[in-house]
């Protein structure tokens, strides 16, 4: 049934989210959304972190991706571990992105999913590669999407974001935020800032903000952790461990993640694994797929059929 | 599968070899080779394509011209610039089209595709330019080595070897097919006219200062004004030619204005990325064209 049936008058949202689901991951409550049948399956893991209390990412962030491409394919978003509308970790030792990885691994696992097309943005795009070194037969193809996070070199995430003229946990927070990281203002659109500020005010959200920020695990924790973490995942790519075809794709405009960290990241993957291509994406910043959604869906669709099982 | 038809069609009075099939939704896609004689020893023609116009024709139409001067097309009798391949490739799409096309130019087949955008914008759905040192600035680059000591004459089967070999990341897609394309190309009457004509230092010093005047031409009207066209640059990651960094700076020029405008990379690639990384060339290719498609639907 079409929505224009059901709101006579309004338009069709052209891209409908599917609804929430959940699963027990592990003893976390974990959010999910699905839609599309297929052999092949995909998986979009967003960015952020948990504890972020100016902005707040959530499965929503890949709306724009989910009802054109479940025509063809299989589509899984699930929310991170302490996002979205996931549970935060049970222990303080797990405010960790080797947690973020542990979780999503369980959850393609518990989800029975055959090898995936996982596409990462971020901070989900080091997750996503991670993943693909850790269990590759859990991975058929990995696309990064803008990731300062998993790129050598200078990210300028902090530089660009560096605390916000507004108070945390306000929709004026979240708006600036999104706006510094988006090539076009109008992209950030009132729908997705529903979306966040339902998210800032999940308690179970506020309990990560809590540890992260009040308690002070991502200064005492989850940074040094990353970088120490980043710094062996980056070996991993240079040791040739990354074994599945890669595309990474870049918005040239995305002052917190240049172009030419794509670049690198590129030539880093690229020495090892030949089904390697570097794509950038003109008049977009951080979020690509949602400021070129219908080129952003074309050319993730074509890699897809290029790896597909045989 | 699809095997491309040959025949000739009428283009600012030169008799053109083109080379068609395929159907399906979409615009039609047209193939422009690089490879002009006197600038690069390898012998130009849509034969240099290989695989690629078959493959696309299972779900397009394409076509496969012959430039001015090259394969089957004779260069005309006035100076051979790239203003005249130009207006000629226009001419051409306008012949065999039945409306705006999706144009792939390769090497010196790029500059001249971005020569008919800014010229006949109403033609062309999209633009790409593939691999093209022509097109690309230049930015007072070091002197490049790759054809040093290129062995003469260069219309041999051997010749034409060496001459891909140079250019390549890997040897193994120059096959038999390519090299008697090479060979006939070397021999075709066009080729070896042009060559004659080359031999004169005016004419190739025309031919060289188009190049020039071209490229400029291109960065000042992509500085000034949106480039009129959505436009993708495909650059190889290995290519001899062309640097990365400068296809990426070709980007940077059409992207200032032009909004669709995308960078793709392919992966241990030399000169001829559809050749060696078929598989890759044609996901960018045909994904930037499916998104267009996808935006104006």
């Amino acid at each position: 049934m079409d929505s224009m049936t059901l709101d006579a008058g309004k338009p069709a949202d052209p891209y409908p989210f599917p609804p929430r689901q959940f699963i027990d991951i592990g003893g976390l409550r974990t959010a999910y959304h699905v839609e599309g049948e297929g052999p092949e399956a995909l998986v979009f893991i967003y960015g952020g972190n948990f504890g972020g209390a100016d902005s707040a990412s959530s499965a929503y962030a890949w709306n724009m991706q989910v009802a054109p491409l479940a025509k063809r394919f299989r589509v899984v978003v699930p929310d991170k571990i302490g996002q979205g509308f996931t549970d935060p970790p049970l222990r303080d030792e797990d405010y960790t992105m080797g947690a973020v990885v542990a979780h999503i691994r369980d959850f393609l696992v518990a989800m029975k999913l055959p090898p995936v097309h996982i596409v990462g943005h971020s901070r989900g795009g080091f997750a996503s590669a991670r993943l693909a070194m850790e269990r590759p037969d859990l991975v058929r193809s990995l696309t990064i999407v803008t990731s300062g996070t998993l790129s050598p070199g200078v990210g300028t995430n902090e530089v660009v974001l560096a605390r916000p003229p507004h108070p945390p946990f306000t929709r004026e927070s979240a708006r600036w935020v999104y706006e510094n990281y988006c090539f076009r203002k109008e992209v950030v659109t009132e729908a997705w800032m529903d979306v966040v500020m339902e998210t800032l005010a999940n308690p179970d959200y506020r309990r990560g903000v809590d540890k992260i920020v009040g308690e002070g695990l991502g200064a005492d924790l989850f940074l040094p952790d990353l970088a120490r973490y980043k710094r062996e995942t980056l070996t991993w790519i240079d040791e040739g461990r990354l074994q599945r075809p890669t595309q990474v794709i870049w918005g040239f405009n995305d002052r917190t993640a240049l172009v030419e960290r794509g670049m690198e990241l590129f030539e880093r993957i690229a020495r090892h694994e030949r089904r390697t291509t570097f794509n950038v994406f003109n008049e977009a910043g951080h979020f690509v797929y949602r400021e070129h959604p219908e080129r952003f869906n074309a050319l993730l669709a074509g890699f897809v059929d290029l790896h597909s099982a045989w | 599968m699809t095997v491309l038809t040959p025949r000739t069609v009428q283009a600012n009075d030169l008799v053109t070899q083109i080379f068609e099939g395929g159907a399906g939704n979409g615009p039609a896609v047209v193939l422009l080779h690089g490879g002009t004689p006197g600038l690069v020893p390898y012998a130009g023609g849509s034969h240099l394509w290989g695989a690629l116009p078959e493959t696309l024709a299972r779900t397009r139409r394409v076509i496969a011209i012959d430039a001015a001067g090259s394969g089957g097309t004779p260069a005309g009798d006035g100076p051979l610039t790239v203003e005249v391949m130009a207006r000629h490739a226009a001419a051409a799409v306008a012949a065999v089209a039945d409306g705006p096309v999706h144009l792939v130019g390769h090497d010196l087949g790029g500059l001249v595709g971005a020569l008919v955008a800014l010229d006949q914008p109403g033609l062309l759905a999209s633009l790409a330019i593939v691999a093209s040192a022509a097109a690309a600035p230049s930015g007072d680059g070091v002197d490049n080595l790759t054809f040093l000591g290129a062995p003469e004459p260069a219309s041999t089967r051997q010749a034409q070897f060496w001459a891909f070999d140079r250019m390549s990341y890997a040897h193994h897609h120059i096959d038999s097919t390519l090299l008697d394309g090479s060979v006939a190309a070397a021999e075709s009457e066009a080729h070896r006219a042009v060559l004659r004509r080359m031999a004169n230092p005016a004419a190739a010093a025309a031919l060289t200062g188009s190049v020039l005047r071209a490229k400029f031409g291109l960065f000042r009207a992509a500085r000034e004004a949106a480039f009129p066209v959505p436009t993708q640059i495909i650059a190889a990651a290995e290519d001899p030619l062309v640097s990365r960094d400068h296809m990426l700076w070709l980007f940077r020029i059409i992207a200032q204005h032009q909004s669709a405008t995308q960078f793709h990379l392919i992966n241990r690639s030399g000169s001829f990325p559809f050749r060696e990384q078929p598989e890759a060339f044609l996901h960018v290719l045909t994904a930037f064209q499916d998104g267009l498609l996808a935006m104006a639907a």
